[in-house]
């Protein structure tokens, strides 16, 4: 990962530059939008704990099993960038995830790469990375959200049709940083922080032009 | 395909689906403490005086004011000049609660224990008579005490600040909140008092909301269910002579006249304490299930009502007409913001308004009360008039005393703060 940014960095910085120094060549590249939408399956884990009650020293709260689930979110995005090389694309990816409880709205730098083709009218292997942070909305009235890292590799298919555009199919893997902080508090209940990592397998379909 | 390479490794290096939430929460919870009743036998001493921490219930005796540490001690402070009052000493008493003084003997709870103490010198005071096993339990700033007679063992519980880090699941059913471990939680307001008027003698002044009180040559302690009568006639030996049971939820107790006002959260005993050795139930003025201390002046009570842990109710404060003991009837409700102590001498009402500050209103009139001052900006729960130039009051920052003879400009004398 850390080898990754770096290259993502002189990537755009490169493009930025010749985008300065010659302007008209700014059109050369050209626009690629890639939207999709999809599905963030996970795992959630309840876990129990046991209060040690009748002792005169505190004892934290100890482990007494768990019970896991699966949740799903519904999760949109929408790649805009230039064609800067004949395989790879570079831009920005938005969108909206729903998150149990917060709604997150990334804000990404993203990297489109066509890894495999057989042909140019042919089925291709895609590969991308969407790195950035994730602005986050409020949701329960006792809390405050907060957003975090977004970090989002996928692999896919790209069928391209007849008129230029591809139908996309994408899997891959999303992580996202929230920060929940009770805003509710009294004489007993003083402060409350929650850190979630949320890890999600991303299945998603769409359209490229 | 390096960078593929690099890709795909990140990937299955932190391939796990599942969702890692951590909440880390501070708190306070109560932790169980057990004494042994042996222990409580020389466990008063006096020491130096110390800061304020947590204050609770006040009471004036002469030019001497005793300032209660809950379940700590209590804060000698000599007070004849209320515009710079002196720490004399800090009096370790373990489980105190309350107190009441009368002739330089101080009666205080010691968890079970009623104890006589001789505060003639109060540099050094001495224990002077003690009743064991007097109390079974208590509850103060809303946590509990018990004893069990079988073990000898008094378990109270202590507020701690707790900081612990638990995985959580991720919002997925709602909050989780903490668990306490025992002892009872209520309103912290609990013990806020003011000011009774008709004690006579040389006794002094607790509050509306003290569990103590003395009459002619009795002392009068409720507990949370009983009303305990002691006859402390000769001071050294202080002898349990009555017990009324009472039913649940009594709060306060009020003398007036030759009456007793009896606070619980359900309403206001009245009993007649002519025979100050039994004294006998009259009548209960009943009301919503609220905290109410209660205070009386010229045949009105004054009682204030306030929504809290002890029940929902509006906050408000009722004056009843207590002219004829057997049937009181209300006279007038007067919204309030959140109503605490109160006291009431010669038609000044002083009330206090927890963290909406301290309200003085004129009284003369019960169907039209008047507000004369309204101070914001201080966090006030217990007040006491001394006399009618001399108020005392006791909030979360410390301890005010002012100058009250023109009750719409009231004059701050001293301070003493809280040291947090």
């Amino acid at each position: 990962m850390k080898k990754i940014i770096p290259i993502l960095l002189i990537l755009s910085i490169f493009s930025f530059q010749k985008t300065e120094a010659q302007t008209k060549k700014l059109f050369k590249y050209p626009f690629v939008n890639q939207t999709e939408f999809g599905v963030l399956f996970g795992r959630n884990k309840e876990t129990y704990y046991y209060y040690p009650y009748y002792s005169s020293v505190y004892y934290p709260p100890s482990s007494n099993g768990f019970n896991i689930q699966n949740v799903a979110s519904l999760s949109l995005q929408t790649f805009n960038g230039f064609q800067v090389r004949k395989k790879t694309s570079i831009g920005i990816t938005t969108g909206l995830d729903a998150y149990n409880s917060v709604l997150i709205v990334p804000i990404a730098a993203g990297f489109r790469h066509v890894l495999f083709e057989k042909n140019e009218k042919g089925a291709k292997l895609q590969t991308g990375l969407d790195a950035g942070f994730g602005i986050a909305n409020n949701a329960n009235s006792n809390e405050n959200a907060k957003g975090g890292i977004l970090l989002n590799p996928a692999v896919g298919f790209k069928f391209p049709t007849k008129n230029g555009s591809s139908w996309l199919v994408n899997f891959g893997y999303k992580y996202q940083f929230i920060e929940i902080t009770q805003n509710y508090s009294d004489d007993y209940n003083i402060s409350t922080v929650e850190t979630r990592n949320l890890k999600r397998f991303s299945v998603k379909v769409g359209f490229e032009f | 395909m390096k960078k593929l390479l690099i890709l795909f490794s990140t990937v299955f290096l932190n391939w796990s689906c599942t969702d890692d939430c951590t909440q880390t929460r501070t708190y306070r919870t109560t932790i169980p403490i057990s004494i042994g009743q042996e222990q409580l036998k020389n466990s008063i001493t006096t020491k130096e005086p110390q800061d304020l921490v947590n204050p609770s219930k006040i009471y004036a005796y002469e030019n001497y004011l005793i300032i209660c540490e809950t379940k700590k001690g209590l804060h000698i402070i000599d007070n004849s000049n209320p515009s710079s009052p002196l720490k004399l000493s800090f009096l370790n008493i373990p489980g105190v609660i309350d107190m009441a003084v009368k002739d330089n003997i101080l009666y205080v709870d010691n968890y079970t224990d009623l104890v006589a103490l001789d505060i003639s010198n109060p540099k050094s005071i001495t224990e002077v008579g003690r009743l064991k096993n007097m109390f079974n339990n208590g509850m103060v700033d809303g946590i509990s005490w018990y004893f069990d007679p079988y073990s000898k063992i008094i378990t109270d519980y202590e507020l701690k600040t707790v900081t612990e880090t638990v995985k959580t699941n991720c919002g997925q059913n709602g909050t989780v909140w903490p668990v306490f471990r025992g002892g009872m939680l209520e309103d912290r307001a609990y013990n806020s008092s003011s000011g009774p008027t008709g004690t006579t003698g040389t006794s002094g002044k607790g509050g509306s909301m003290a569990r103590f009180t003395i009459h002619e040559d009795y002392l009068y302690a409720v507990t949370q269910s009983d009303l305990m009568v002691f006859n402390i006639k000769v001071g050294q030996k202080p002898d349990s002579v009555n017990t009324v049971k009472m039913g649940w939820g009594i709060e306060t107790i009020f003398p007036y006249k030759d009456k007793l006002f009896v606070g619980s959260n359900t309403g206001m005993y009245i009993f007649d304490n002519s025979n100050p050795a039994s004294p006998e139930r009259l009548s209960i003025f009943q009301h919503a299930r609220a905290c109410d201390p209660v205070v009386v002046e010229n045949d009105k009570a004054y009682v204030t009502l306030r929504s809290g842990w002890c029940g929902a109710s509006p906050n408000q404060m009722d004056i009843i007409d207590v002219n004829n003991l057997s049937s009181p009837f209300l006279i007038k409700s007067y919204q309030m913001q959140n109503p605490h102590g109160l006291s009431v001498l010669n038609s000044k009402l002083t009330l206090c308004e927890g963290e909406f500050g301290l309200k003085t209103y004129d009284v003369k009139d019960a169907m039209d009360i008047k507000l004369q001052q309204h101070i914001k900006d201080i966090n006030a729960f217990d007040v006491i008039q001394l006399d009618a130039s001399h108020l005392l009051m006791i909030g979360k920052d410390g301890l005010y005393q002012y100058d009250n003879s023109d009750p719409k400009n009231l004059k701050l004398l001293s301070k003493i703060e809280v040291k947090r």
